[in-house]
């Protein structure tokens, strides 16, 4: 049968103000009927560039300057706007990243939906329509879809709005579904969700779809082919299961080797040197030839062409078995795993002097009541991001804060620094309680108690060269300064950076390069305490890679004490010693690394760990997963009794009455909040 | 072919070694911006020696005439060179403007900062305060102030500066609300650095580039209103040759003859053009996270 899409030497050129930049070149590729064809690659690699080329939606500098975009045979390169208009939302059809952004907020779901299939259907009978677009998004999962298609964008969560995204793009039946990162700003449960959806969706309709992401977990649990992008060339193509079990592009491998995993944490990541060349200098012969391990005279000077092996294509000089010594083992053997859990083990009891101790902290966050209702004594409202949490933290411990959005972690950390001011319960650094001090005495204790923060460029004063930012900490808490210079160059090496780096603006430097940055800005009064917030949301694989060997290094270097705040498990595994799961401003389960991965003692946790994405297809049928249902309740109003039990798949009537306490199960590191732990068997890997 | 760069002009080449101004010069709008300040400021210093008659010297005989090659622009109703007038005129416009522009900017920005960085009590009080001043319009408020006062020269700029401050406070204000929720504002208080430093070090740089365009853009509005209040009597005295006064005279002859106005109009059009010109690119070549955009 015919390819639903079928990409000939396909060539995207930019005109910008000094010349021309080619963004993308030579791409070849077919998706067939009922096919999900993945593109993957880092930022910058141009696979966003050929989905809008398909939608022929580039922006008015870009061109397609060569090639062929065949789609059911006809070429949508020569066809006119209206003609290609025609196609748009009919036949093929694109959701976008940030579903909050992609919705227009001043109309009515309803409004939206037969605005959609109004433009390609100006004759049909209104009542017809909205029963379609009724239909449509329950079969997207959105309860009571009736009285909900009269609802506004924003009365919706995030999870909600990227189905009633997919439900828009699917109303005219297309053919083809561009899905560009749908799910990057999605919760691990919402992304598994969002995934199986997607799959049921093809399996039903039998649309074609062509899935962009930078997620190798994604690709290996959704996806029939990949195709590996980078720097504008397609690098590696094939099936799933042979290019996630045998890839043979230099690129491909090094992309798997850098993906973090619990299973890897006895070990560094193994980075990819260097960064993916920007589109103004890349090199004149193979593009990944500056980073490859293989490179010879020839791959720096000439550009390579593509090879066919065992059904992989690649774009390469020459196929280069995969050496005996770097199995692509995913999992180490037991022994190996119990010997790495013993040490963190160890690690975090050995000195069991306590950094931070909370004590039934809560901080809620009160809505500002109007006047009238002071007066007539109504309560403001209040979300109460952290709700009693008790934690102690030890030196030279790595405890990682986990949950999804809205689970109170990044506020608990907050307050742990008290950048946020806790409602009740105490927090005492080093034996003291600093719960209530004044912020001019907490002032001197912040050059002890440092903080990494999510965006990495703009937590960086603007205006300001990298060296004073590296000395503002000085600065601020008057630390004389013998050599500035010398100084800076010492924090930016110790973070792996070139000293000159240091008379570059923030704008000037790539995300992984501000991130370290960061890193050295808060290391630069060497602190005990270090609060890292999402420390690898928004990097690339290979970039992120290199954070982490970072803060392990770094750990080991200062014997620094970390807490780290994510949704990422992969990482957690990676890092962390002990593990505190969050929901609802609670800790549900608090335990060290391993035996949480292995044999997590709650429900919540179970879940978590079965939509972990790993990077492997041939798991993708075997594992056991469970789907949760439903979303994070809002923490202004959170259930009664045990907050999870209305997703809890095995919840009784005593979980909705009343709260489990966190207490241990077997043994006493390992604490669960959960009336029936002994029913949660699943662990990461199997179940 | 990946990368084609075009190549650059010796002009370039040279332009590229000067700091800030090389880059204003290499923008068209910003040279011909420039290049009106500049002729502006040349008036302003040399009107001695480039106007062709003392401004203050009546002629009679000569009067309301259009431009002759006696008279470049031609001469008012008392027969004075309209050409030295607004050369001349130059002079006035920068004393009156400059000071008070910077009182409005500098008092504002104080206001500004405070009620947008402290917040509370004193946001409210300084935004009533403001607002009540905002609410006089500005001739009747400078009419009263000048009435009590006395009119003159340094009155006129205190009264100014004044009916100017609660526009720049409110811009102030509002970019700081927007800095202060700027991650790099959190970075540096998890740093431990105080309030005063954070205001100053990190949150002002941050947010000077609208309120300098701001500035620049108001020095002609300026210009006019003193114009205004000279015609009111209240500024500056005839014979002294402001642009407003050239504008109020000549507005009592527009039957007899426009040229006047026309030039002593076009006179502040072209200023304005020149100093808005000028202040948007030296905003946009100062922006650091502008740098290595523009080039490769």
């Amino acid at each position: 049968m015919d390819p639903v899409l079928d990409v000939r030497g396909l060539e995207i050129k930019y005109h910008v103000r000094e010349g021309t930049l080619t963004a993308v070149r030579n791409l070849n590729f077919t998706v067939g009927a009922g096919e999900i064809v993945g593109i993957v690659g880092e930022s910058g690699c141009g696979k966003s560039t050929v989905a809008s080329a398909i939608m022929r939606l580039l922006p008015p500098n870009g061109v397609i300057s060569a090639g062929q975009i065949l789609f059911k045979g006809r070429d949508l390169c020569r066809l006119s706007q209206e003609e290609m208009r025609d196609i748009r939302g009919k036949d093929i059809s694109m959701i976008f990243q940030d579903p909050l952004t992609s919705l227009n907020p001043v109309f009515r779901i309803k409004d939206q939906m037969l605005d959609a299939q109004r433009a390609h259907h100006p004759q049909a009978d209104t009542k017809e329509l909205l029963e379609r677009a009724v239909r449509m998004l329950e079969r997207v999962g959105i309860p009571d879809a009736a009285d909900r298609i009269e609802d506004y964008p924003h009365q919706f969560s995030g999870g909600m709005r990227q189905r009633i995204m997919i439900a828009i793009a699917l109303l005219s039946n297309p053919a083809l579904l561009i899905a560009d990162e749908p799910t990057s700003a999605l919760d691990v449960t919402l992304e598994a969700q969002i995934l199986e959806l997607i799959r049921g969706l093809r399996d039903e309709l039998g649309t074609s779809v062509l899935y962009i992401t930078h997620d190798l977990g994604v690709v290996a649990q959704l996806c029939d082919r990949v195709i590996v992008m980078y720097a504008g060339n397609l690098v590696e193509a094939g099936d799933v299961y042979s290019i996630f079990q045998s890839p043979k592009h230099p690129y491909t491998r090094a992309l798997l080797r850098s993906h973090p995993s619990h299973s890897l944490r006895a070990e560094r990541l193994r980075t990819i040197r260097g960064r993916v060349p920007s589109l103004r200098d890349l090199p004149p012969g193979c593009k990944f030839a500056p980073r490859c391990d293989y490179a010879t005279q020839t791959c720096h000077l000439v550009e390579p062409g593509y090879l066919t092996i065992d059904g992989q294509v690649i774009l390469c000089h020459s196929y280069h078995p995969e050496p005996a010594a770097e199995p692509a083992e995913l999992i180490p053997d037991s022994h190996t795993r119990r010997a790495v859990a013993q040490a963190a083990v160890d690690r975090s009891f050995a000195g069991s002097e306590v950094v931070v101790e909370t004590r039934g902290l809560r901080t809620y966050f009160y809505d500002t009541a109007g006047l009238l209702a002071q007066l007539l004594g109504r309560q403001a409202g209040a979300v109460r991001a952290v709700d009693g949490v008790d934690l102690r933290v030890h030196r030279g411990e790595t405890l990682a804060l986990v949950g999804e959005s809205g689970s109170g972690k990044t506020t608990l950390g907050r307050t742990i620094l008290r950048l946020e001011r806790p409602t009740d319960g105490q927090i005492i650094v080093e034996g003291q309680d600093i719960t209530h001090w004044p912020q001019s005495k907490i002032r001197p204790l912040r050059a002890r108690m440092q903080m990494i923060f999510q965006d990495p460029i703009s937590s960086l004063s603007p205006r300001m060269k990298v060296s004073s930012i590296l000395l503002e900490p000085f600065r601020i808490h008057h630390v004389p300064v013998e050599d500035p210079e010398r100084t800076v160059d010492e924090l930016l090496e110790m973070v792996g950076l070139s000293s000159e780096q240091a008379d570059k603006y923030p704008h000037q430097l790539s995300g992984g390069q501000a991130r370290r940055v960061g890193i050295a800005r808060a290391l630069a009064l060497r602190p005990d305490l270090l609060v890292a917030d999402e420390p690898t949301a928004g990097l690339d694989v290979s970039v992120a890679a290199g954070i982490l060997n970072l803060l392990k290094d770094l750990r080991e270097q200062l014997n620094l004490t970390y807490i780290i705040i994510t949704h990422n498990l992969n990482v957690i595994g990676f890092i962390a010693d002990r593990v505190a799961v969050m929901y609802l401003g609670r800790v549900v389960e608090l335990a060290p690394t391993e035996p949480l991965f292995t044999a997590p003692k709650h429900p919540y946790t179970e879940a978590l760990m079965s939509a972990i994405a790993i990077p492997d297809p041939s798991l993708r049928d075997k594992r056991r997963r469970i789907i949760l249902q439903g979303e994070i309740p809002s923490p202004r109003n959170p259930p009664a009794g045990c907050a999870f039990h209305p997703r809890c798949p095995y919840a009784e009537k005593r979980c909705s009455e009343e709260a489990p306490l966190l207490r241990p199960v077997n043994g006493g590191e390992h604490l669960s909040a959960c009336h029936f732990p002994e029913r949660v068997r699943g662990g990461a890997m199997f179940a | 072919m990946e990368f084609v760069i075009r190549p650059r002009s010796q002009v370039q080449i040279f332009l590229d070694r000067i700091p800030v101004l090389g880059e204003v010069l290499q923008r068209p709008l910003g040279a011909l911006g420039f290049f009106i300040v500049f002729m502006f400021l040349i008036a302003v210093i040399f009107a001695p020696v480039l106007a062709p008659y003392d401004y203050a010297k009546q002629d009679i005989p000569s009067m309301l005439q259009g431009p002759s090659r006696a008279h470049l622009l031609g001469t008012d109703h008392l027969g004075r060179d309209l050409l030295s007038r607004i050369i001349y005129g130059s002079r006035i416009a920068l004393i009156a403007a400059v000071p008070s522009v910077s009182i409005a900017l500098i008092g504002g920005i104080i206001l500004g900062l405070l009620a947008g960085y402290i917040g509370g009590i004193v946001d409210d009080i300084i935004v009533i305060v403001l607002d009540t001043i905002k609410a006089f319009p500005a001739v009747i408020l400078a009419l009263a102030i000048l009435a009590l006062l006395g009119p003159s020269l340094v009155n006129e700029i205190l009264v100014i500066g004044l009916a100017w401050i609660p526009g720049y406070a409110r811009v102030t204000r509002a970019q700081v609300f927007s800095a202060r929720q700027n991650l790099y504002v959190e970075a540096e208080r998890s740093l431990g650095a105080p309030s005063r430093r954070i205001v100053l070090r990190h949150i002002l740089p941050n947010i000077l580039a609208p309120l300098l365009i701001l500035a620049a853009m108001d020095l002609p509005v300026v210009i006019t209103f003193e114009a205004g209040l000279s015609f009111l009597g209240l500024g500056v005295r005839p014979p002294t040759p402001s642009w407003g006064i050239i504008l109020s005279e000549g507005f009592n002859f527009i039957r007899q003859t426009p040229w006047p106005i026309t030039w002593a109009g076009l006179t502040l059009i072209i200023t304005t053009l020149g100093f808005t010109l000028f202040g948007e690119t030296l905003r946009d070549v100062l922006d650091p996270r502008l740098i290595g955009t523009r080039r490769a």
